[in-house]
């Protein structure tokens, strides 16, 4: 059983490890955060368009013609 | 098959079915490839504790050269058949591919500097792969340089499509140069010569990523579909307000 602090040590190697890891998790984590960041404002903007012109059919979300 | 999902509300629908398919998945195979790369799995004989690098920088690798090859083809499918979803979908891919080039570049920097000594060197690969990068930047920077959109969709899928030929170079430049970079492990005639300790969590890290890069994939073709949806209500609002004025 490896103590906490040589995990975190990774051989003398620590910095370079997490350093990846971290980066790993911030790029996953941006990703998901914007991309859900602007279908949430893409799905407020309809729902804005929309209730400005009420006499407009309210269509299937998406659909451009 | 293909036109099918052509419909935006029919895509919609599908969309919206197959996210969670690809995001829970995606999730637990990131979170459990995750213990079994830092924790359960043994250090390597020569490069030691260093060797859990790969299990973001390999799979990121892998990530950079598919997303890239599955915008290509999107591009070909843009150009040729004008699909209506094809170009939507290739500009959707652009930054995630963008992303995950960039981690690959920083995580081999992070990876080669305990190793090789260097934080960079001009490598065959290296540099094929800091290509790739600009190739998803000049595709994003193209894509958003026309007032026209179709113009811009179009002049960036045949950027594309032209940088394709930088993937077999990619994947071949261990082999036709010789590089400090290590040849590939996994993928070779003679089968993977990487014991399952690593083999196991190396694969559920790209896997996790390739289901994570389907559930954005979908996310951002819908907020895509959505913004378009959006300019032409504000059109046909102008032309309304035009109309009645």
């Amino acid at each position: 059983m490896q103590s906490l602090a040589s995990f975190l040590n990774m051989g003398g190697h620590g910095g370079f490890v997490w350093g990846a890891w971290g980066l790993a998790a911030l790029v996953i984590g941006g990703l998901t955060w914007s991309s859900l960041r602007s279908l949430r404002a893409r799905e407020a903007e309809i729902a804005a368009l929309e209730a400005a012109s009420p006499h407009r059919r309210p269509a299937g979300d998406g659909e451009t013609s | 098959m293909i036109q099918r999902f052509a419909n935006p509300a029919r895509f919609n629908r599908l969309a919206h079915t197959l996210l969670p398919w690809f995001a829970w998945p995606a999730a637990a195979l990131i979170a459990g490839g995750s213990y079994f790369a830092l924790v359960a799995s043994p250090p390597d004989y020569q490069q030691g504790e260093t060797v859990r690098i790969m299990y973001v920088h390999v799979p990121a690798a892998w990530m950079a050269l598919f997303v890239y090859s599955s915008m290509a083809l999107a591009s070909a499918v843009g150009l040729i058949w004008k699909h209506p979803l094809a170009h939507l979908s290739a500009q959707a891919a652009a930054p995630i591919g963008a992303a995950f080039t960039f981690l690959c570049l920083v995580t081999g920097s992070l990876w080669g500097k305990p190793m090789w000594g260097a934080w960079w060197v001009w490598d065959a690969r290296l540099t094929s792969v800091l290509i790739l990068f600009f190739l998803y930047l000049g595709f994003m920077a193209l894509s958003a340089a026309f007032d026209d959109p179709a113009r811009g969709e179009r002049s960036a899928a045949v950027l594309a499509l032209v940088g394709a030929i930088n993937v077999p170079i990619i994947k071949f430049s261990v082999e036709w140069w010789n590089t400090l970079h290590q040849p590939s492990s996994v993928v070779k005639m003679s089968g993977p010569a990487i014991h399952a300790s690593m083999l196991v969590p190396l694969m559920m890290m790209a896997i996790g990523f390739t289901l994570f890069f389907m559930a954005l994939l979908l996310v951002r073709m819908r907020a895509a579909l959505l913004a378009r949806r959006a300019r032409a209500l504000t059109m046909a609002g102008v032309h309304a307000a035009q109309a009645a004025g």
